[in-house]
């Protein structure tokens, strides 16, 4: 019922600029919706109109009115409380990539031990977004690929025949678990190294989100060259992942000022990057093995 | 029992909301001498916009997409909802009449791709007002989407007359849905103004039309 009133709210956004008629329920927000073609619309009061014309029943129509002006309520909320943990533009520095970063930086992760400079350019105020910075960490790469991996895996398991919904859930809650897991614990041991301070729980989340790249490139290739084909494709990838992720974090971690701090301590943030760096095969193998049987 | 009466009935239901949507048009259109022009600058666009996805080579302009309120995902339930009754239909025939023995009697479940659709419509709205400046609203997100599901009809009818389990039916599912992706992504950057991500936009929408069409056509 919900749905039906939402597709018919739409449809007379036609109606509600060329003729307005009929007496609002709401105001008439349309007119603003309409000059502004990339706001949100605003759904109360496109149901009133709309209303109207398919239910003469009052009663039913007030109560329509007033459920979808509660939904719109609730979709205010959940908007407010989303953006107090989430900055947007923090977010959003993340997704500022280009074709040309994402397959130099594709590249950079099958393929790192030719490059040369891994430092992170030097900002003033705002860091330099990944279009420009090659060493840059982003978010859409990890994203694209987690969501790879769970079609992958789906696919998989679809061939062994032994795939069903559920499954498919399975392996994207396992995943996602895997990866908070991970995230915490990097934060924990930076926290405990004192490490500087400029790695952001998404720098963190992008640098162990870099890993599916190296599962969906064992998958691949396991499914097409057999176990074999998995068992070097593991390899290749997890030594590659490894020399990646400790030449990042490192340059990353100890940051410009990496003379002054005490030998233990950068010590300490050596083992941890180290311990990090080697924990990527193990999750990268636990997570994969059993697609490729 | 009900619930299997439904779910017989589920196919149907985007052909519904198409209608009851555009039928709050027709009434509007009726009254009044100048809603007629906006009738015919409403069909110049659709052809327009129709044509735009036919043709992914040609780069679209920019302002085709504010033409017109993108609010309605009339067009999309409508063709949703063609391509599915096509199938629907089809895949109740019995065996032998009219259907070749080699067609795959599966069951659709009309659920999963309804909650997949409008999962994957949400995804790429989040990803769009990440990576552009300006952001976009969901109708005008899912809009652009169920347009670019036109040549995924094409898709279904070719099943219907020949098995896609081979070589060739991989082929032509990859072929289809790069262009669908394609020709979603050129509306995409072109209306958002994001130069050099349009292969980048063109990954999900390809991921999402490739999980469409496992699910309603193989």
């Amino acid at each position: 019922m919900a749905y039906h009133s939402g597709y018919g709210a739409h449809g007379s956004k036609h109606r509600a600029r060329a003729a307005p008629d009929p007496p609002p329920l709401f105001d008439d927000t349309s007119g603003a919706y309409s000059s502004q073609p990339g706001g949100y619309p605003a759904p109360g009061a496109d149901v009133a109109f709309s209303v109207n014309h398919l239910l003469g029943d009052p009663v039913a129509s007030v109560a329509m009115a007033y459920g979808s002006s509660i939904a719109s309520h609730g979709k205010d909320m959940v908007h407010k409380e989303l953006h107090r943990f989430v900055s947007m533009n923090k977010l959003k520095y993340f997704f500022a990539v280009d074709t040309a970063y994402v397959a130099k930086k594709l590249g950079l992760l099958v393929f790192p031990y030719t490059h040369q400079n891994w430092e992170v350019q030097p900002s003033r105020d705002v860091p330099v977004p990944p279009r420009q910075d090659l060493n840059a960490p982003d978010l859409y790469i990890p994203t694209m690929a987690f969501i790879t991996y769970v079609l992958l895996a789906g696919m998989a398991l679809g061939i062994q025949k032994r795939f069903s919904p559920e499954v498919l859930g399975l392996c994207a809650s396992t995943a996602l678990v895997w990866v908070v897991m991970e995230v915490l614990a990097l934060l924990l041991g930076a926290y405990l190294a004192t490490v500087r301070s400029d790695l952001s729980i998404f720098h963190l989340l992008a640098y162990s989100g870099y890993k599916y790249v190296g599962m969906i490139l064992s998958v691949l290739t396991g499914l097409l060259f057999g176990s074999d084909g998995y068992y070097v494709a593991l390899a290749w990838t997890s030594s590659s992942l490894m020399y990646f992720i400790v030449r990042s974090l490192r340059t990353a971690a100890l940051g410009p000022d990496n003379m002054g701090g005490p030998a233990p301590r950068q010590r300490l943030q050596l083992y941890l990057t180290l311990g990090a760096a080697a924990f990527q095969p193990l999750i990268i193998y636990w997570l994969t093995f059993h697609l490729v049987r | 029992m009900i619930s299997k009466v439904l779910q017989d009935f589920l196919p149907l239901v985007p052909i519904v909301l198409g209608h009851t949507a555009s039928k709050n048009e027709e009434v509007d259109q009726k009254s009044g001498g100048q809603q007629s022009k906006n009738l015919e600058l409403i069909l110049i666009t659709y052809g327009k916009k129709t044509l735009t996805v036919l043709n992914p080579l040609k780069p679209a302009d920019g302002s085709i997409m504010n033409e017109t309120d993108l609010t309605g995902p009339i067009l999309f339930c409508i063709t949703l909802g063609a391509t599915l009754l096509l199938y629907f239909f089809y895949d109740s025939l019995p065996v032998g009449l009219y259907k070749p023995a080699f067609h795959k009697a599966g069951k659709v479940q009309f659920g999963y791709v309804y909650g997949m659709s409008a999962l994957g419509c949400l995804g790429i709205h989040t990803l769009l007002n990440l990576m552009s400046s300006s952001g976009a609203s969901y109708g005008c997100v899912a809009s652009v989407l169920g347009y670019c599901l036109l040549p995924m009809v094409i898709l279904s009818s070719c099943a219907i007359f020949s098995s896609l389990q081979g070589t060739f039916g991989t082929v032509l599912a990859l072929v289809i849905v790069g262009w669908c992706s394609l020709s979603a992504s050129k509306f995409f950057s072109s209306a958002l103004g994001m130069e050099g991500q349009q292969l980048l936009i063109a990954y999900p929408c390809a991921l999402l039309y490739g999980l469409f069409a496992l699910l309603t056509v193989f």
